[in-house]
């Protein structure tokens, strides 16, 4: 199976270079990607909308599902992830579909077979792991992640990305798009 | 809570003048923000963000393997500081966004400390813990649970146990002068007459620094009022 390894990263995206992207990954505009943040796309191709906050530790990784043969062939699936999202520090993320408006707080797992509509917070240290649609609004918290629905989404981070869109370069050396085709 | 003496590598520690210890391994962002003040030892793949504001550690704290600090992000201009005053523990895997950490401070392995989190001196926070963001942890308490606190509990007013739970703090900084082993010396304590030490540690105190006054500062960084009775146990430590 060859994957090219093709970053597309567009033009307005801040993306430090001791970050880890592998495989082929597209980052949509006023997106900030911290150092040492690791956007793996090993089963498929990851598309990354606009605004959306990756911190450091973050782990976002379209992998490969558990309990297959070697020999299986599985079709690559895109991850899309939407607008406006945060995924804060040391949260793993393999969620194939994320919405907008989501807040992947620290620590937190989700698994690959949740789709996160938009406006959901899934607080610090919670795994969801469960096969289901996570519905609107929805905050999961707590250490026996519990549930609630609150009446309006998440607020945007926009104040923190403008703010981190000026003072990151003048600290980091920035990823610039990578065209190169490589069999890895 | 006794801590082991942990060896390291020395060729892959970078020294500083000051004593500092960090490791070549972690990853110090904008290192002209951060300020260690001496004595500090940062371990392997830690991650300090200077670039998002100033970073000012006091003397003697630990930063155990693959921590994050990162100064938490204020609505304001200017990113807010993050200030650790002296002998902060932080353990393994912890993400800590306070703006404020007290000295004494020992925050177990795997903690999520919320953004602009405020804790004041001589607390503890348990091992997994998540402090939701802007939590003011009260001085001599221990948090735990998550979210914390889902059980905060006070030690109880009997300053014998007050004593025993004020231990931690020189048990770690004896966790740290013997990473720094090669400038083995002695601290010098200083408590008065009527400071709370144990008893037979007093007379050979005494003995030692007879005419000192008691709101003299002692040199290996802890304050007056709570320090009497945890210098009498630092001796102790150094003895053993």
């Amino acid at each position: 199976m060859h994957h090219y390894s093709c970053v597309k990263i567009a033009a307005g995206a801040v993306v430090c270079v001791e970050s880890e992207i592998r495989g082929d990954v597209t980052i949509g505009p006023r997106t900030v990607v911290h150092p040492k943040a690791r956007i793996i796309a090993e089963a498929g191709p990851i598309v990354i909308g606009e605004g959306n906050l990756i911190e450091e530790q973050a782990l976002i990784i379209n992998g490969y599902p558990e309990n297959i043969t070697p020999e299986s062939v599985v079709e690559p699936k895109t991850m899309t992830i939407g607008m406006n999202n945060v995924f804060e520090v040391g949260c793993v993320s393999q969620a194939l579909k994320i919405g907008d408006n989501n807040v992947i707080e620290s620590k937190a797992d989700v698994g690959r077979n949740v789709i996160l509509t938009s406006g959901c917070i899934i607080g610090a240290f919670c795994q969801v792991n469960t096969c289901e649609v996570i519905p609107e609004n929805t905050v999961i918290y707590g250490s026996g992640c519990m549930r609630r629905v609150q009446t309006e989404k998440p607020q945007p981070q926009t104040l923190q990305l403008d703010f981190l869109m000026k003072i990151l370069p003048n600290y980091h050396h920035l990823k610039k798009t990578v065209k190169a085709g490589h069999n890895v | 809570m006794e801590l082991s003496e942990i060896l390291y590598n020395k060729a892959e520690y970078i020294e500083t003048a000051s004593g500092n210890k960090v490791s070549r391994q972690s990853v110090l962002c904008g290192s002209q923000n951060i300020v260690l003040n001496g004595k500090t030892i940062v371990m392997n793949d830690c991650i300090i963000r200077g670039d998002l504001a100033n970073v000012r550690v006091g003397r003697h704290c630990v930063v155990k393997s693959r921590s994050v600090i990162r100064p938490p992000f204020k609505s304001s201009a200017k990113g807010k500081a993050s200030f650790f005053n002296d002998h902060v523990f932080i353990e393994e895997d912890c993400v800590v966004n306070a703006a404020q950490i007290g000295s004494y401070v020992h925050i177990g392995k795997n903690c999520v400390i919320g953004r602009r989190c405020v804790l004041k001196d001589c607390c503890k926070i348990l091992d997994n813990t998540v402090l939701p963001p802007e939590t003011v942890v009260p001085p001599f308490t221990v948090f735990s649970g998550c979210p914390g606190p889902l059980a905060p509990r006070k030690p109880p007013p009997d300053p014998s146990l007050s004593v025993h739970l004020s231990r931690p703090s020189p048990v770690f900084v004896s966790l740290s002068l013997s990473l720094r082993s090669i400038f083995r010396r002695a601290p010098r304590v200083h408590a008065g007459p009527h400071d709370r030490c144990n008893q037979e540690l007093l007379p050979e105190v005494l003995a030692a620094q007879p005419d000192l006054s008691p709101a003299s500062k002692p040199p290996v960084g802890s304050t007056p009022s709570p320090a009497s009775s945890r210098s009498g146990s630092l001796t102790r430590n150094k003895d053993s």
